[in-house]
């Protein structure tokens, strides 16, 4: 357990010290979650609101998107991270080399994902926090609620950061894979629209997404609506899509060394 | 001419052997989930409530039809962007610009015959967009006018001439992914796609001006759901032509003079 | 001891024409029917032109790849499957300038590469120090991998390869693109990690000098197959070539090595030029 946590630790330094492609970042976390953060929201401008799931006005609808939004960043920058630090290490070198040694490719893993997330979220997510303050949404009274939000939020977007990174490990070209992945999540968990209106065969859609319960959840923490009624059912789809995830992934790191130890083929770039 | 056709062959072959199906997939998703995301909003979320300063803003256009034409008409404008502004960085990163910058030829065929082969390519994208956009209940019966092709000929043409220009930022700055990105966000946002840009800070509506999507948007649109003629959109047919000109002309000249300093710090 | 049985390694191409194309699958076979030994303490060469099968070999060797056939064992036991154990016991140093974290210093990438193997935060203190005291980059070890130099990069490879204080040490052209001065201090200190430090290496090069000076036992591979093995005695014995005397002018190698050291007041390099030229008094034909 020690050496494990150790593992984790070198790959969260290791990500800060390098500092993948700072502009990089900056843009693609920062101004363009922005950016369309604000194109959302003016998306929502030809409508008028009518209380429905309780959205009464643009205070209420800019709590229920800065939630999305910060949830989905931090999902989203995992699809990035794994991308570009797949692509880098493969170039350096340095991934092989980090097969060559006996760490835990789970604590690797995990580690890498977690470091990413502490290394490029915390520039939108004030963003976020600065729209949950400004609309009432967290007030001193909730304030509790906020170590609680994040540490849910951190630890489903790590999960997921990890099979990311498993997927990525496995081959160069999953970009692709990930641009079709990407946009029925946008749409499917709730990150702009909320589920609970959708029609049945939509719902069932969302339920594939481990960002749609976790999403839930923090909408429930935070009194946002827009979100479930009741949580118990979103904690318990949460925990089984994070347990499937978890598995999928020592399953996919298993496969990929094995795959990787016949063919030679993390020396590629 | 020749050069035209020679360019049109060569990247036509280069595609058919590595497909950038990536590329296309990813824009034809862009469009369709911007259709998608108002129609989810519209129907299920808003319960079609639209307010009547919406239908002032945009001329009488029922929701979806105007969300459907500005979304089809940005997937045009960023296939045709990213293929021209992509066309000699990609050569300079494969090693083939030197031979390019060698040849006597001059760069309008070569952008022509890129400017050819994509258009096949970007109308494919733009239509599966409109199709996507007729499921949801967009009324484009008037697509097929002559009014309505000349706007999106109009529209491509601008978007070409803007090509031009990315083309040597990217080349300037060697740079694609950013400057794409951050240009296509921005445009999807201030340029009136998914909600009448009569919304935005008035700043923001002037900023929006420059690009050459926010006239071309506005003229398709008023073509296909008002039925004008083009003789009505005179001023916004005039307003793509100038800032076509300006692109254009900047283009071109900073294009020249990166050429020399390519070519110098290639050889020098 | 490291121990290879009739190891054989084939890759499995496939190949697609086109998107819709049925895939071709080709077979190469890169290593056929090696055996070979790498005792502690000793440096053992494997010799050969480029795509003679050295770097498959080494990767076998070094459990990265799996060999298709034959039997691989580490201290007697069974390195293909306990290659988590192996890993702990080994480590490889390829040449060339990858393999290492460019925007981090020589101790962040040190202590990255330490914590992969589970060492303790002291004792990992106390071995990046003599590390980067033994390859010499004690003073560098704040900057930046990226703005160091060739030989640098190659030096800090070689104490991230020493890090987990492995017992088996495998060295894949280590002196590649280097000039002469680093590549004769990195022979050295691969001399001494055996002699000294009773590691067992492993060692590809193309430089036969490099070979000659520092193997014990040399096998020399082509097209995938170990053609001939022994020491340098035995191989030059082969051919039964005898000792000559040939009058020889000075290498330019030598004569840049003593133009070096006089213009850096370090005598007159009369000692090393007789040990680097060791092999050209004794030139086979």
């Amino acid at each position: 357990m020690e050496k494990i946590l150790r593992v984790m630790k070198a790959e969260i330094i290791k990500q800060q010290q390098y500092d993948y492609h700072s502009y990089f970042v900056w843009c693609s976390l920062l101004i363009w979650p922005v950016l369309g953060f604000l194109e959302v929201y003016y998306t929502y401008k030809p409508f008028a609101f009518t209380g429905y799931l309780g959205i009464h006005d643009s205070g209420d609808l800019l709590a229920f998107l800065g939630t999305g939004y910060m949830a989905y960043t931090c999902f989203w920058s995992m699809v990035q991270n794994a991308w570009s630090m797949s692509l880098q290490e493969r170039e350096d070198g340095t991934l092989e080399i980090t097969f060559l040694t006996p760490a835990s490719r789970m604590a690797m893993n995990y580690g890498k994902a977690l470091g990413a997330l502490i290394q490029e979220v915390w520039m939108f997510g004030c963003f976020c926090l600065f729209v949950l303050f400004y609309t009432h949404t967290l007030t001193l009274e909730n304030l509790w609620a906020l170590p609680l939000f994040l540490c849910l939020l951190l630890f489903s977007s790590m999960i997921w950061g990890g099979m990311l990174n498993a997927i990525f490990l496995y081959s160069r070209d999953a970009s692709m894979i990930m641009d079709v992945f990407d946009a029925p999540m946008i749409l499917f968990a709730g990150t702009r629209i909320p589920v609970q209106c959708f029609p049945v065969w939509a719902k069932v859609i969302s339920l594939l997404f481990p960002l749609t319960y976790c999403l839930n959840i923090i909408r429930f923490i935070l009194g946002i609506q827009g979100g479930g009624a009741e949580i118990m059912p979103d904690l318990a789809g949460l925990v089984i899509c994070l347990g499937v995830m978890a598995g999928v992934t020592a399953w996919l790191i298993r496969r990929v060394e094995k795959h990787n130890r016949e063919t030679g083929e993390l020396q590629f770039y | 001419m020749n050069l035209i056709w020679s360019t049109y062959r060569r990247i036509r072959t280069g595609i058919l052997r590595a497909v950038p199906w990536s590329f296309m997939v990813s824009r034809i998703t862009t469009g369709v989930i911007q259709i998608i995301i108002p129609y989810f909003i519209y129907v299920f979320f808003m319960e079609r409530n639209v307010t009547d300063t919406f239908y002032a803003y945009a001329g009488g256009a029922d929701y979806m039809t105007y969300v459907v034409l500005g979304s089809a008409l940005n997937v045009l404008a960023v296939s045709t962007l990213m293929n021209i502004g992509r066309a000699l960085i990609t050569e300079l990163r494969e090693g083939t610009l030197e031979m390019l910058l060698l040849s006597p030829s001059p760069r309008g065929p070569y952008f022509a015959g890129c400017l050819l082969e994509q258009t096949t390519r970007a109308l494919l994208e733009f239509a599966a967009v409109l199709v996507v956009g007729a499921c949801c209940g967009a009324k484009l019966g008037r697509i097929f006018t002559v009014s309505a092709l000349f706007a999106i000929a109009l529209a491509v043409f601008g978007f070409f001439c803007m090509g031009l220009l990315l083309s040597g930022v990217m080349l300037y700055t060697r740079d694609t992914y950013i400057t794409q990105n951050t240009l296509f966000v921005s445009m999807s946002l201030v340029c009136g796609i998914a909600f009448p840009i009569q919304y935005l800070p008035q700043w923001v509506q002037n900023v929006a001006q420059i690009f050459p999507l926010t006239p071309a948007v506005t003229l398709f649109r008023n073509v296909v759901t008002g039925g004008q003629g083009l003789l009505e959109n005179g001023q916004l047919i005039l307003q793509v032509l100038l800032l076509s000109a300006v692109y254009l002309s900047a283009g071109f000249l900073w294009n020249r003079k990166l050429e020399r300093s390519l070519l110098e710090s290639m050889f020098g | 001891m490291i121990q290879a049985e009739h190891l054989s390694k084939t890759y499995v191409l496939k190949e697609k024409s086109h998107l819709f194309g049925k895939r071709k699958v080709r077979q190469i076979s890169a290593v056929r029917d090696i055996s070979l030994e790498i005792p502690k303490g000793k440096i053992t060469g494997v010799l050969g032109i480029n795509g003679a099968g050295k770097t498959t070999t080494i990767r076998m060797l070094a459990s990265l790849i799996t060999p298709t056939s034959g039997s691989l064992t580490m201290d007697g036991v069974d390195a293909v499957k306990n290659h988590l154990w192996v890993k702990e016991r080994i480590n490889m140093i390829s040449g060339g300038e990858r393999n290492l974290y460019w925007r981090l210093t020589a101790q962040e990438n040190l202590r990255y590469f330490g914590s992969l193997y589970g060492i303790g935060k002291k004792e990992l203190e106390e071995r990046i120090g003599e590390l980067l005291k033994t390859v010499g980059l004690e003073e560098a070890k704040d900057i930046p991998v990226e703005r160091y130099s060739k030989g640098m990069k190659q030096r800090l490879q070689i104490a991230r390869g020493l890090i987990n204080e492995p017992e088996y040490l495998f060295l894949d052209e280590p002196t590649l693109g280097l000039d002469i001065l680093i590549a004769k201090e990195i022979r050295e200190l691969i001399h001494s990690l055996a002699k000294e430090r009773g590691k067992g290496i492993l060692l590809t090069t193309h430089y036969i000098s490099e070979a000659e000076e520092l193997c014990d036992y040399i096998y020399v591979l082509d097209q995938g197959q170990i053609i001939a093995r022994g020491t340098k005695e035995e191989l030059k014995e082969i051919f039964k070539v005898k000792p000559r005397m040939v009058v020889q002018e000075m290498s330019l190698e030598e004569v840049l090595m003593k133009i070096i050291k006089r213009s850096r007041g370090e005598g007159d390099g009369k000692d090393s030029a007789c040990h680097e030229g060791g092999d050209h008094q004794t030139a086979a034909v």
